[in-house]
């Protein structure tokens, strides 16, 4: 088994759904840092994240993101495959949000082109984003990060494992992040969907058969 | 634009000490420090060190006993 035994009802979604996005799939580059996520490693090299873990921190994250002001969280990613999952994450919850580069100074610098004064950070690889992650970390602000079995945990305050690579995987943990956050907060019922699939979530690919 | 208003001041007091909590050292606002409400419980204050969150240091939350990052 590739996933820990847990019930269906345990979880915000049947495990079934976790797993076809592939977010139990981890990178082969293991951190010290990421053991306590791992349930295993496959024979081909692939460290299996415990979704047990990732469904308990999405829960987390969401309350921890619902407390803040909707316009006061900064979602990122640098990673082509994040792009849409991170707007559409900023649509329906109402935060702010920027895809590809950032400029320097986007948090530190009042007269970059764009400042931005978020109260709290989500990004998507703490890797990829690194310049709004160390800009964040100089002025004092809570870091929630998607990470993978590849991540450090250094200067995250609050750490959601999860392939944070795959096309799927970033739109089903985006999707499943914003469902929360807007359930925690009372716009949707506690038992309520969005209404978009994640398919909605993902990148769409033009051109590549 | 609104003036910026760090999440840290709306949490403590200017003259309240602060102490990490995961390892109960004093810290003062040096860069790297963090704090922010119990991401669980969001009843307590949770406060990481520059050294803590560079190591990613365990924190515990002593109401919820929740366990970050
Ligand atoms: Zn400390
Ligand atoms: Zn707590």
């Amino acid at each position: 088994m590739n996933i820990p035994m847990v019930e269906d009802s345990e979880l915000l979604v049947p495990k079934q759904k976790y797993l076809s996005a592939g977010i139990h799939v981890g990178s082969k580059i293991r951190t010290k840092d990421m053991s306590r996520f791992i349930y295993r490693v496959r024979s081909d090299g692939l460290s299996m994240l415990n979704i047990k873990k990732t469904d308990e921190k999405i829960r987390v994250a969401a309350k921890f993101l619902a407390r803040f002001p909707p316009k006061s969280i900064l979602a990122v990613s640098a990673r082509i495959y994040g792009f849409k999952p991170v707007r559409k994450f900023a649509e329906y919850t109402r935060s702010m949000s920027i895809t590809g580069r950032i400029l320097p100074g986007t948090l530190t610098n009042p007269q970059a082109p764009l400042y931005l004064e978020p109260e709290v950070v989500l990004v998507s690889d703490p890797r990829v984003d690194k310049q709004i992650h160390d800009e964040a970390v100089k002025i004092g602000l809570p870091v929630v990060a998607l990470v993978d079995a590849d991540n450090t945990l250094e200067y995250i305050d609050l750490a959601i494992p999860t392939n944070n690579k795959g096309r799927r995987a970033l739109a089903f943990i985006f999707w499943l992040l914003t469902r929360e956050v807007l359930r925690v907060r009372g716009d949707l019922p506690p038992d309520g969907e969005l209404p978009e699939g994640y398919d909605a979530f993902a990148t769409r690919i033009v051109g590549i058969k | 634009m609104s003036e910026r208003r760090p999440l840290k001041m709306d949490l403590v007091k200017l003259d309240e000490e602060l102490y990490c909590t995961s390892c109960g050292r004093r810290v003062t606002y040096e860069r790297g420090v963090v704090v922010f409400s119990c991401p669980n419980c969001g009843e307590t204050i949770i406060v990481r060190c520059n050294m803590c969150r560079k190591h990613s240091n365990e924190y515990i939350c002593p109401n919820c006993g929740f366990r970050g990052p």
